[in-house]
């Protein structure tokens, strides 16, 4: 009976925390869109959208695609998702207009 | 009957089994297939950032005329999606094989939404008059987003496959590999999606 519930509860510690990390996600992007409607595009407007960009990511990579644990693919899927990240920031920040 | 206690990846949120060098949830040509789709996704990002450089004018105004809306709804949408492919993950590895099906079900229902509400945004820019040849930040546009709405359809059908197999008990809490890797190559739609999200609609 011990094992039983110490399994339901260890569960639905993790169900919860997925749970949590989804709903994360969408106030997130909810962040990202309100910024996308104030239409303004400056230097910190462009860090926090990226660093929302980049939480989304680490949650994704670790909760979703369950990675914490395969350190090799987890580092190379993390690196593309910075280097990816660093790459847009640095287009917007030059770009000419 | 005494329940079986909580094993290793019972107790993370998604595929954990512990090894040596860790677990990758899938075999090691689905990750191959996902690497290279990732490559092919930074070569896109790559010649939309050269394109905003060459042509800085249309590439400020043209995520104007665009529907936010569209880009925003569907972001949730993929994104609750791999919370039900997790989901499933976690229930196959419970045993709980109805429970999978039912969140499959979900994820495939999601990724239906996404083509849908993308063919409304296509059809949307049509009605105010924009097309693939409007201008090059249309164009770079349409060449982004149809390629990743292209790899939804190809990542829904695998879904539906894998929920079918998963049915007829190709599946199960020891094997699973197929599933896992099913679930490895949606989620990395979804992480593309996260980066395509900000440069085409937010970032602006």
């Amino acid at each position: 009976m011990w094992a039983r519930l110490v399994n339901k509860s260890l569960q639905n510690q993790a169900d919860t925390r997925l749970r949590q990390a989804w709903l994360k996600l969408l106030g997130l992007t909810w962040l990202s869109f309100l910024v996308a409607e104030s239409g303004h595009l400056t230097p910190l407007v462009l860090v926090l959208v990226l660093g929302v960009t980049v939480v989304k990511g680490r949650w994704v990579i670790d909760e979703f695609m369950g990675l914490k644990q395969s350190l090799g693919t987890r580092w190379i899927v993390s690196l593309y998702f910075y280097l990816m990240t660093a790459v847009i920031g640095l287009g917007m920040l030059w770009s000419p207009v | 009957m005494q329940a079986p206690l909580a094993r290793q990846e019972d107790l993370c949120i998604a595929p954990c089994r512990q090894a040596a060098g860790g677990h990758r949830p899938g075999s090691m040509a689905v990750w191959v297939f996902i690497y290279a789709e990732l490559f092919e996704f930074g070569l896109f990002f790559l010649a939309f950032l050269v394109a905003k450089w060459h042509f800085p004018q249309e590439f400020h105004q043209g995520p104007m005329q665009l529907n936010t809306l569209t880009g925003f709804i569907n972001t949730l949408v993929l994104l609750s999606s791999s919370f039900f492919v997790a989901q499933a993950m976690r229930t196959i590895k419970r045993g709980e094989t109805y429970l999978c099906v039912r969140w499959l079900c979900l994820a495939v229902a999601a990724g239906v939404g996404y083509c849908v509400i993308k063919a409304w945004e296509y059809q949307w820019n049509e009605s105010m008059g924009i097309h693939s040849r409007t201008n090059y930040f249309f164009a770079t546009y349409y060449y982004l987003t149809f390629n990743h709405l292209l790899h939804v359809m190809i990542g829904t059908c695998t879904l539906l496959l894998v929920t079918g197999m998963t049915l007829l008990g190709f599946f199960s809490a020891d094997d699973h590999e197929g599933l896992e890797g099913a679930a490895s190559y949606w989620h990395m739609i979804d992480l593309v999606w996260i980066l395509i999200f900000p440069l085409v609609y937010v970032l602006r």
